[in-house]
């Protein structure tokens, strides 16, 4: 380990089960699903019919007219979060701080939402023309753009898109970043509202849609829910933080990349061990201190075998010691969006000695021969955690956290 | 119709494989043709089109040959052609 100590200091979140932290931690704690029938998309036309879907998200809730004009929903949902993580953190904001803080987001397809009007009102109804601030609400940037002017943050700020690896991309690299000097605080996460008609129906040309439910792990489990929503982690110093006299969540202590360089869609246990290798070797933690994982879990046949064999490639003999779940089975797959939601589901389970469960867990799999915690929360103390985030493409983004005690 | 249609799948699948289609007979594999999986949602997908029905996944999960293909769509077609609903809706 080198550089600074960096801790978790203030989360925020949206999602399909809860629009808070506190409701976000309920949901976990109950294995309660926010997965249901898809609402803002004629699910008629789909060869699938359910998501995890922010029910009853009022913008004007969170923003007067004007400004929810310039959101896509995606952004509407980075800035929600950040904002009850810079409350729950308490900071108080100097032009000194504002200038050494970065913020950081992942998003896979950015305003989808605002693209798919857009672009329908041209093609479809034969307008002349688009709404003129469509570029702005469609660039994957515009959470982190939006968040930048909300606080006055003038420190690095930008966006990651790397398709389901994207929060933990963002995340990882806000975690160098604070540990290294470069800046005090992160603001830190990510973001995705993908429910659109024709992005709906690009996924189900994929096939790796569930036309039920999100079973990760189980032996009947038949593809992905999606869902979306947004999460953010304030990072700062330990010694910030102790000076601040700050409530610590947990400590964020390493962050391991890999590529596959394999298969556009098809992933690769060779190259998803490097990437939770390169996080532990970050971290200086040894694999038997590993007593969770947040799997990428999401319940596609391919991705869970590969997964579970990840974990027996890099635990060995601990594997059977390593709780593993996949929270996607609540609160769906949140793409770019789903880092950050699945970090603060992974540093709360630390912090609350809880690890949350895989929900809608039915029947084992022997291709998946590891403890995935089923359907019921376990109250269990674990000193360091992973959450692991394998991409299309090929991408793997791993990160490593640690217990706060006191 | 057998016939006819086995000469209008062997003729997207051979398109799609950049095969000579006197080389494909119902027992060749996707594999064999080079295809992968990705390949494969590539020709699962024209051959919809060019039948307008929709093959659930769990079928499409079941095609491995050329043979398997021509069978799925058989049964498909029938259905439509009894007057039952493919869904969901093109």
């Amino acid at each position: 380990m080198h550089g600074r100590r960096v801790v978790v200091t203030g989360m925020g979140v949206v999602s399909a089960i809860g629009q808070n932290l506190p409701e976000f931690w309920e949901s976990l704690k109950e294995g309660r699903s926010g997965i249901g029938p898809i609402e803002s998309v004629d699910r008629t036309k789909l060869r699938f019919s359910n998501g995890a879907e922010v029910r009853s998200f009022n913008p004007l809730n969170y923003f007067d007219e004007k400004r929810s004009e310039m959101l896509d929903r995606f952004a509407q949902f980075a800035v929600v979060a950040a904002r009850e993580a810079v409350a729950d953190a308490g900071i108080t904001w100097t032009p000194e701080l504002r200038e050494r803080t970065c913020v950081t987001t992942g998003s896979g397809i950015g305003g989808e939402r605002a693209h798919d009007e857009g672009f329908s009102d041209l093609y479809r109804e034969n307008r002349g023309r688009v709404h003129p601030l469509t570029v702005p609400r469609v660039m994957p940037n515009a959470g982190a753009s939006h968040i930048s002017m909300e606080f006055g943050i003038t420190g690095p700020v930008f966006t990651i898109s790397t398709a389901c690896s994207s929060s933990n991309h963002s995340i990882g690299n806000a975690f160098w970043m604070v540990r290294n000097g470069l800046v005090d605080l992160a603001l830190t996460g990510g973001s995705e509202s993908p429910f659109t008609y024709g992005y709906l129906k690009s996924w189900e040309g994929l096939r790796v849609i569930s036309s039920t439910t999100c079973r990760p792990f189980s032996k009947n489990r038949d593809g992905m829910i999606l869902g979306e929503g947004g999460g953010m982690l304030v990072l700062e110093s330990l010694d910030a933080a102790r000076a601040r006299g700050v409530r610590i969540y947990g400590e964020i202590v390493g962050f391991g990349m890999s590529a596959d360089a394999f298969h556009l869609t098809q992933p690769s246990p060779e190259g998803a061990s490097r990437a939770v290798r390169a996080a532990l070797h970050d971290g200086g933690v040894p694999p038997e201190e590993i007593g969770y994982v947040n799997a990428h879990g999401t319940a596609t046949v391919t991705n869970d075998s590969m997964e579970a064999r990840v974990i027996h490639m890099v635990f060995g003999e601990h594997a059977d010691r390593v709780g593993v779940s996949s929270t996607k089975s609540l609160h769906g797959h949140v793409l770019g969006g789903a880092g950050a939601i699945e970090a603060i589901a992974t540093v709360l389970a630390l912090h609350h000695g809880i690890l949350p469960p895989t929900g809608n867990y039915a029947e084992p799999d022997p291709a998946c021969d590891i403890d995935v915690i089923p359907n019921v929360s376990r109250a269990q103390t674990v000193e360091y955690a992973l959450s692991n985030s394998f991409a299309f493409g090929g991408l793997n983004a791993v990160l490593a956290f640690r217990r706060w005690e006191g | 119709m057998t016939d006819v249609l086995t000469q209008r799948v062997t003729a997207i699948i051979a398109k799609s494989a950049k095969r000579d289609e006197a080389a494909i007979s119902a027992e060749t594999t996707f594999e064999q043709l080079g295809l992968d999986s990705l390949d494969a949602l590539g020709v699962i997908s024209a051959l919809e089109d060019e039948f307008n029905v929709s093959i659930p996944n769990e079928e499409v999960a079941r095609i491995r040959n050329v043979g398997h293909a021509i069978e799925s769509l058989g049964k498909l077609l029938a259905l439509t052609s009894g007057g039952g609903k493919t869904s969901p809706e093109r």
